[in-house]
């Protein structure tokens, strides 16, 4: 993959999503204090602090670099749990449509019936609420989704004439799932990880927006928006800086994986056919 | 009828000096110039990439995406379709000019009914006679019902003969003065292939619509046109008569596409090398790269136009010296069949979905043995070659492995049994993973297959042997399956199946994805190696040619029975059963009558004339 290949948009995408996760990763190094009270509550920006102040009268600017590291963790975390239950379930049941697959499918087509925001809940409720409880309960309504997809995706390469050969030369089902089907439907599930990630974080952001998973007085991006809606009109900054910045990200990653898949995959040129030949 | 002799009848169609280009100039087809009289018929033949279809598609005036017309003049009815408006383009096609494309089931909208299909084009083309009675009149002129039951129904409610049949008659239904098919043929088995082709002979003995057919089967062509065009690179390499062209070809081209036809019988004679793709044209002769007869200047000077006899031209400055040597008869092979056989496959039955498929399939190879199973398109043919190998669950039977039974599934089979049966498949270019070179998969194939003892040894020299044995550069084995064409694929395929010292090879279909110098080049290919390896061989195919020329003994399976089997030369000859019947009537070379390919078979010559009511 060369950065030349992307076309604009994803190049506008990606040059987005690295500063989101540069802040994210960085503005807690240079930022300190975001648990300190500074000043009135809602108080609008000054030079001191250009974002003003927050409903407890802590910096708003200070609690943004600090606020982005949660999201990018727990966004992160969701993601790769959806992809570690949802690929190699969904790769088996594309080579197996047996009982075992049948069930399996069956118990995930029951979690879609269930509303992804309530179903968050719901489990976060069940437990006692925790990070780990959020994150679990995002993955799960998501599970679904890719084992489909997955499934999709990989029955059709499944009827390849490369995967009979690959079973005739005594593959076993765990390197056909890896070896023959994944690479090849890796087109498919970049288009996809995009949708994955952005409803992750809608999902974890309006967990904490909702009081489930992250606790105040944690600096969140999504805790923010929700901790100071109160305020809005006396000091919309403290709403509007942290709900932009999980827009920018957002929007950046769907820009990027939008533009991944059609530069992704293997071009050849004919270069070789002629001497070949 | 006789050809060409547009000067006293007028023309349908007259295409002048027509090039056509990618965007980026790099031309497609090339001063391609030819003219139809009033009912005449003309054959475009090429392989694929000859840029025929795109040269048809110019003939109603339409270019795909990227395409543009370089210069020429395409004339219907007078006028240039190519420097008409959008309004006299639309009213040109369909009235005068009409488009059957390659691939009906995909080209017949699944959501229309068979009489809307027609319908439409009556509405768009011939306002002036919608109605049912031409609709009926339309498929009447193809044979096909024309009562309310059939007309309602959906594409997929029809066979595929029937399928094709339909796209003509929507094609005729505003009574075209020229109708261009593309690939009529391709995709159906052989008997729909051949009532097929009958049928347009009727349609036009009936309506004397002028046709245009293009195709890469020299047979179709011998049997439907007058003249004959053939098409390498986007250059017309000969053009004449079809008589004259087929029975007396010039160009060593079109000498070395005869030569390759498989035919019961006869030993095809394979060209290697592929036509070079648009962006990588240059100057002098095409075909020369690949050309047995090529003079040092063939690279250099562009050929011109030579007459070759009345009406007939060809490209090629050294036509007189004819190289290319008829194919070869086959001889018959002896072999002692007392030994245990490779394989015995005894009253196999499987079903799918609750339907058996293959019905008490008995079946013996003994070793060095090629055997063919011969069966239309659902006869149960390919389940058999997959339950061989092991991807079919079977219901009941047997099947030995030089006298071993081996495992219904795969999964199950010890390696020894892996290494003995293996496959080429149908479909060469989803044979192999496009993740991984060529060579990094035959490695794997050997590493999992071969002996341990074998496996100690270096892989590179026996990776490039392997390779040498199916003529394959070295530089195959760091390509990617992309960058190999489908003939350079199937003989990589088959490089993988030899890898460890197979038994059997079970190949399904494995010729039919591919061109017909391809064809022949893998043909020759299976038959040197079963000669000098030993190897058996199970050829699946639909294909008469393909059976007869490389089998020494056919089964014949109709609807999952094996119907009849014998000795190759013996089924020929007198076939019993009344598919094998059908199936050896239906091709031209078989049949009686046929110009060119009766050479070589025993059969007493008739005029060509008894074909052409």
């Amino acid at each position: 993959m060369h950065l030349r290949e992307l076309s604009p948009s994803g190049i506008v995408g990606t040059g987005i999503v690295l500063g989101v996760v540069a802040i994210a990763l960085f503005g807690p190094i240079f930022f300190s204090g975001s648990t300190e009270i500074v000043g009135r509550p809602f108080m609008m920006p000054t030079p001191g602090h250009p974002l003003g102040l927050d409903g407890y009268g802590r910096d708003v600017l200070t609690r943004l670099m600090n606020g982005g590291l949660t999201i990018l963790l727990l966004v992160t975390a969701t993601t790769a749990l959806v992809y570690a239950v949802g690929i190699p379930v969904g790769l088996f049941t594309a080579l197996h449509s047996r009982a075992l697959s049948a069930s399996a499918l069956w118990l995930f087509d029951c979690l879609l019936a269930f509303p992804p925001l309530l179903l968050v809940l719901l489990l976060a409720a069940s437990t006692a609420g925790g990070v780990t409880a959020a994150v679990i309960a995002v993955a799960a309504s998501q599970v679904p989704w890719v084992t489909r997809l997955v499934r999709a995706a990989a029955s059709e390469v499944a009827t390849s004439g490369y995967v009979d050969a690959a079973r005739l030369r005594g593959e076993s089902t765990w390197s056909i799932m890896w070896r023959e089907l994944l690479p090849n439907i890796r087109a498919t599930m970049l288009a996809d990880l995009g949708l994955r990630i952005t409803v992750s974080i809608l999902l974890i952001t309006s967990a904490s927006f909702l009081g489930v998973g992250l606790r105040p007085p944690t600096a969140d991006w999504g805790l923010m928006a929700a901790e100071n809606r109160n305020g809005l009109a006396l000091q919309p900054w403290a709403v509007l800086a942290p709900a932009a910045m999980i827009a920018l990200l957002t929007v950046g990653v769907n820009l990027m994986f939008d533009a991944w898949p059609k530069t992704s995959g293997r071009r050849h040129s004919a270069e070789l056919t002629e001497n070949v030949a | 009828m006789k050809a060409l002799d547009h000067a006293r009848r007028g023309t349908a169609l007259a295409v002048h000096d027509l090039s056509i280009s990618l965007v980026s100039a790099a031309p497609i087809v090339e001063n391609v110039g030819f003219a139809l009289p009033p009912g005449g018929s003309l054959g475009i033949v090429g392989e694929s990439g000859s840029g025929k279809t795109t040269l048809a598609m110019a003939l109603v005036g339409h270019t795909g995406p990227g395409i543009r017309i370089a210069s020429g003049r395409v004339e219907i009815a007078g006028r240039d379709i190519l420097a008409a408006g959008p309004k006299e383009v639309a009213a040109l096609r369909g009235r005068q000019i009409a488009y059957v494309p390659q691939d009906a089931p995909s080209a017949l909208n699944p959501s229309m009914r068979a009489g809307d299909i027609v319908a439409e084009m009556l509405r768009i083309h011939a306002p002036e006679r919608y109605g049912s009675d031409s609709i009926a009149k339309a498929m009447d002129l193809v044979d096909l019902p024309s009562d309310s039951a059939f007309l309602k129904r959906y594409p997929h409610q029809l066979s595929g003969g029937q399928q094709q049949r339909l796209a003509i008659a929507a094609a005729m239904a505003a009574e075209p003065r020229v109708l261009v098919l593309d690939e009529p043929t391709t995709g159906l088995d052989m008997i729909t292939q051949k009532r097929i082709l009958d049928e347009v002979g009727r349609l036009r003995a009936r309506t004397g619509v002028a046709v245009v057919v293009i195709s890469h089967d020299l047979e179709v062509v011998e049997e439907l046109c007058d003249a004959t065009l053939v098409l390498y690179a986007g250059r017309v390499v000969e053009q004449g008569p079809t008589r004259a062209l087929l029975k007396v070809p010039a160009h060593p081209y079109t000498r070395g596409l005869i030569g390759a036809v498989a035919r019961p019988g006869v030993r095809p004679r394979g060209m290697y090398g592929s036509a070079p793709p648009p962006n990588r044209r240059k100057g002098g002769c095409l075909f020369s790269p690949r050309c047995p007869q090529a003079h040092d200047d063939c690279r250099e000077v562009n050929p011109a136009p030579q007459k070759a006899g009345p009406e007939h031209w060809v490209s090629c400055p050294y036509h007189v010296e004819k190289t290319i040597v008829e194919a070869a008869p086959i001889g018959e092979r002896k072999r002692d069949t007392c030994e245990i056989p490779v394989l015995d496959i005894r009253d196999l039955t499987v079903a799918y979905r609750g339907q058996r498929v293959l019905k008490n399939v008995s079946l013996t190879i003994q070793r060095g043995e090629r055997v063919a199973l011969l069966g239309q398109s659902g006869s149960g043919k390919t389940t058999l070659g997959r339950c061989v190998a092991g991807l079919v669950d079977r219901e009941a039977g047997d099947i030995r492995l030089n006298g071993t039974p081996l495992s219904p599934r795969v999964a199950r089979r010890p390696r020894d049994q892996l290494r003995a049966v293996q496959m080429v498949l149908q479909n060469p270019y989803v044979s192999f993973n496009p993740q991984f070179t060529i060579g990094a998969t035959l490695r794997r194939t050997m590493r999992m297959l071969c002996d341990p003892g074998r496996a100690a040894q270096p892989d590179r020299p026996r990776l490039l042997h392997l390779l040498e044995r199916v003529r394959l550069p070295a530089e195959a084995a760091d390509a990617y399956p992309a960058q190999l064409s489908g003939g350079e694929l199937q003989r990589a395929a088959i490089a993988q199946a030899l890898a460890c010292a197979p038994d059997l090879i079970i190949c399904d279909e494995a010729t039919s994805a591919l061109d017909v110098s391809v064809q022949a080049v893998v043909i020759e290919l299976l038959r040197d190696l079963t000669e000098d390896e030993g190897v058996s061989l199970l050829v699946i195919s639909h294909d008469l040619g393909v059976v007869g020329s490389i089998s020494d003994r056919i089964y014949v399976l109709d609807q999952g029975l094996i119907v009849e089997h014998a000795p190759t030369p013996v089924l020929l000859a007198s076939p019993k059963s009344d598919l094998a019947k059908r199936l050896i009537a239906s091709r031209p070379d078989t049949a009686a009558g046929s110009t060119v390919f009766h050479a070589t078979s025993q059969r007493t010559e008739k005029t060509h004339d008894t074909l052409h009511p």
